[in-house]
């Protein structure tokens, strides 16, 4: 291990975590430093990446010692400031309570067993899944063994490049940010070794937990269940094979939307600038990861709008938004003329007929990516439960509700995409259905998971029979 | 603790209390303690075991596919000794009762069988139970076997590999297994995409291979191999765990946990007459017991998956490491275009063709730092590639590229390409692309 390969680790942990802190205030008890370290490592890994896109074709050893000597000074003075500044108010610090229960250090065992596992597997095995090497570590091993930071073009361009400074591939246009984030690694680390690129991926799971941990107890979490509902997201088996198998975007995308609606729901809570801040920053960076980020920051997006919207245009947009949805299902499915010409030029052309047809397995196959493989445990089953059991809870609390949305939201986007369009294959085909779901699970999580807040003094109980509609002036 | 300070109409009402409770009211008033409420939930705890018991019989059962008309035992066994086999590809010796497997054959497979002394019903035998000695984790495990309706025709089915104990396999999920079986056998060959071949052979040894009549015990033997047997990670295991293992699947424990448990609180409920908080305790409890079950369980999965990592890579420095793939001809085929490409400017453009998407894109990949492209180029142009670099072509293993050598053309379904012939060894083909389509 190099000290570049060790300076290629601190900068994104102290560059993001200072960003955090900056945003969110001073760490002070292990679950705000949770916080800090694991959104701050996340967006660190982000934001290094996208400091390489300026520096253009550059050779990549460079990459490391130019950038390192701007982001890492900049984050230590972001930490000085942090530390120095006078704070107006004193956060108030969750209590941690006392010792941990036995079956809760059982829990945290599972999790260490799987952890060395991951691990082991990920400095082991030379890169094995195939969008993997097929697409999102594709560009930076072409990268790093050619020396230079090559653009990437269509193949027309390709074809007609007398140059040789241009590369293509079959993807070449899918966003850049995970392969910057692999050769900022790589570089350092000095060739092109899968171990050293594949361990971000093991940070990356860690991060998701320590950084859900964090804003839950910040969210009034008690300590134990925040442990249960960390325990919960790190054994869900999918994202321990996406960690294990490195080299996916999926894990990413749903890493960063859930910091997103974390830093929201804090937002929400809290009313403090910082955290809108940062959950929009978390926010525009979904699609520069993967395309369908877009579709996130666009969903996530309209639903932060509706929340900001005075309870007379809330009415208005839960009438409309159905009609105006339902509408489109129907006018796409009877292919009229607007409407079924304006999808087709978005890639959504289909025989609809076929589409009806093999709309039922489809959901089938979806049901059982969910329910009845080993992708999620009983982790649906535990999301209805917690829905029949704590549906007061969420009457309760607004904010709770708009994340209920956002989550109902991208579930019918799911919905849509595997179903109304020609992507259902792949749900039949189990290729993308549970890849696509995992998307938003540590985001499903985080909302089951405040379910079980105990009720707190401020958020009055609603009457019984009280729309949610009607609610809106109890929000925040 | 879990607190449950309101109730969901979403849960059942509760009726009454439970008698312990009740009875306890009774004492706090001073009234003797009933005896007949004692005996009542005596009655009501045995009702709950049996009911109990019922129902997770049942769902076993359901999980299994077990036939309701059978006996738990097989009625009909056909047992055959590990050296009643023929080896058909490889190399094999009797050892005792046991065949044992010593070399691989053609393609770096082996092959026993077993020719029926006379034809079977394939209905009447559904259940395959087989055990093996020291079988590498690094093959795939296959039964095949013929039909004395397509003589010529060998059926070929994956199956679970057998650890240290008999495996059991349920050929009602086969719909080929039909009709009247006049052979059977066993093929083993390397995990597909995942144990380079030239090392995935270890010496290992069939014990026995039986065919039962159908029974509780070998449905239920077959459920327990599906649901325990070991499974190499798969292209497939970032989608979905379960479809990731080749062979045809029971319902998953997940399921079945989700069912039983589910039916079970309810029944408990109703029997011991619990309440509503009861039954919302009872699911919060039964569900992290589930969830830590199948945690359990998929740790050890992994344990079992990791450990073929384990033998694969442990020990070995990267570059050791980073040249055991599973594509050996690929990366053959990828050293020998780069000793071609070491003559050729650093920056040329060259093109990958195969017959196979994976065998384009991974060829692709081991080709880096090569200004490589897949063949989706030249598809994506079709004849209107006017503005075309010169390019080397890579062929491997796809006889759609037909090469004229009178008109140094190249040709493929309807594009013709200029083109002059640089490599033509076995598989590997390579081609000077020299510029514009026709």
């Amino acid at each position: 291990m190099t000290f570049a390969y060790v300076l290629a680790w601190l900068t994104p942990v102290l560059l993001g975590s200072a960003v955090v802190a900056l945003l969110c205030g001073r760490p002070r008890t292990p679950a705000q430093w949770a916080h800090t370290l694991g959104c701050g490592f996340v967006l660190g890994a982000l934001l290094c990446a996208l400091a390489i896109a300026p520096l253009g074709r550059v050779a990549v050893a460079r990459i490391v010692p130019t950038l390192a000597p701007i982001l890492l000074p900049l984050a230590l003075g972001a930490w000085v400031w942090v530390w120095l500044r006078p704070r107006a108010s004193v956060a108030v610090v969750p209590a941690e309570g006392g010792r941990l229960h036995p079956l809760l250090w059982a829990l945290l065992a599972l999790l260490a067993v799987r952890a060395w596992l991951m691990m082991d597997e990920i400095l082991l095995r030379p890169m094995y899944p195939w969008d993997a090497w097929a697409a999102w570590l594709l560009k930076p091993k072409a990268w790093m063994l050619g020396g230079h930071i090559d653009r990437f073009v269509g193949f027309d361009a390709w074809l007609a490049d007398a140059s040789g400074a241009l590369r293509t591939a079959q993807t070449w246009s899918y966003p850049e940010t995970l392969g910057r984030i692999a050769i900022w690694f790589a570089s350092a680390w000095g060739e092109w070794n899968a171990a050293a690129v594949g361990a971000i991926w093991i940070a990356l799971w860690l991060a998701l937990l320590c950084g859900t941990y964090g804003q839950l107890r910040a969210l009034g979490l008690a300590r134990d269940r925040a442990l249960v509902a960390v325990y919960a997201l790190g054994s869900l088996p999918l994202i321990n094979v996406h960690v294990a198998l490195a080299g996916y975007a999926d894990l990413w995308i749903a890493a960063v939307l859930a910091f997103a609606c974390l830093a929201w729901m804090r937002w929400l809570q809290t009313r403090e600038a910082g955290h809108l801040i940062l959950a929009g920053l978390f926010a525009v960076m979904l699609p520069l990861i993967k395309l369908e980020g877009g579709i996130w920051l666009l969903i996530l997006a309209a639903t932060m709008l509706y929340e900001r919207m005075t309870p007379r245009v809330r009415r208005i947009a839960l009438a409309l938004a159905p009609v105006i949805g339902c509408g489109v299902v129907v006018a796409y499915l009877l292919r009229w003329p607007l409407v079924a010409s304006a999808l087709d030029r978005i890639g959504l052309s289909a025989d609809t007929d076929v589409l009806v047809q093999h709309a039922p397995a489809v959901v089938a196959a979806a049901a059982e990516g969910l329910f009845a493989q080993y992708n999620w445990h009983l982790f649906w089953f535990a999301v209805a439960l917690t829905l029949a059991m704590r549906w007061r809870q969420l009457l309760r609390a607004p904010m709770l509700r708009v994340l209920g949305l956002f989550l109902l939201l991208g579930c019918a986007f799911l919905f849509a995409l595997f179903v109304l369009t020609p992507a259902g294959k792949w749900a039949e085909s189990y290729t993308a259905v549970n890849r696509l779901t995992l998307q938003i699970v540590p985001a499903m999580l985080v909302f089951a998971a405040l379910l079980w807040r105990e009720p707190r003094p401020t958020e009055a109980p609603v009457p019984p029979g009280a729309r949610m509609a009607e609610a809106v002036p109890t929000a925040p | 603790m879990i607190r449950l300070p309101h109730s969901s109409p979403l849960l059942f009402h509760g009726r009454v209390t439970s008698g312990r409770s009740a009875a306890r009211a009774r004492n706090a008033a001073g009234e003797e303690d009933p005896a007949p409420g004692n005996a009542k939930m005596l009655v009501r705890g045995i009702v709950l075991v049996l009911l109990l018991a019922v129902l997770w019989t049942v769902l076993l059962g359901w999980a299994a596919q077990a036939p309701l008309d059978t006996a738990f035992e097989p009625a009909q066994r056909l047992r055959h000794a590990g050296s009643d086999f023929q080896v058909v590809m490889g190399a094999g010796v009797e050892n005792g009762r046991r065949l044992g497997i010593n070399s691989v054959g053609a393609d770096h497979m082996a092959l026993q069988s077993l020719a029926m002394p006379e034809a079977i019903d394939a209905g009447a035998f559904p259940i395959l139970r087989y055990r093996w000695q020291d079988f590498p984790r690094t093959l795939e495990l296959s039964f095949v076997f013929r039909r004395a309706d397509q003589p010529e025709d060998v059926h070929t089915i994956a199956l679970p590999p057998a650890g240290a104990y008999p495996a059991y396999f349920d050929l009602a999920d086969v719909p080929e297994w039909r009709g009247q079986i006049v052979e059977i056998g066993f093929a083993q060959f390397p995990t597909a995409q995942l144990v380079p071949a030239n090392i995935a052979f270890r010496p290992f040894a069939l014990v026995e291979a039986e065919l039962w009549s159908p029974s509780w015990r070998g449905s239920l033997g077959a459920l327990g191999t599906d649901w325990t047997a070991y499974r190499p990670w798969a292209l497939m295991s970032v989608s979905a765990l379960g479809p990731d293992a080749p062979w045809p699947h029971k319902p998953t424990p997940v399921i079945v946990l989700a069912i039983g448990l589910a039916a079970s609180i309810l029944l408990a409920a109703a029997v011991l007459a619990r309440n509503r908080r009861w039954i919302g305790v009872a699911f919060c409890a039964a569900l992290a017991g589930g969830w830590i079950a199948l945690d359990v369980r998929w740790l050890g999965e992994f344990v079992d998956r990791h450990a073929m990592t384990r033998y694969l890579y442990a020990g070995k420095p990267w570059r050791e490491r980073a040249a055991i793939e599973p594509d050996t001809s690929l990366l053959a085929s990828a050293a020998r275009v780069r000793e071609l490409l070491a003559r050729w400017p650093a920056d040329a453009h060259v093109i990958v063709a195969a017959s196979t998407v994976y065998d384009v894109l991974r060829l692709n990949y081991h080709l880096l730092p090569a200004n490589v492209a897949p063949v989706g180029v030249l598809a994506a142009q079709g004849a209107a590639t006017g503005a075309m670099q010169p390019a080397l072509l890579v062929v491997y293993a796809d006889p759609e590229w037909k090469f004229d050598a009178q008109q140094r053309t190249l040709r493929h379904v309807d594009d013709e390409y200029p083109a002059d012939v640089l490599v033509d060894e076995n598989e590997l083909r390579i081609f000077q692309l020299r510029g514009a389509a026709r």
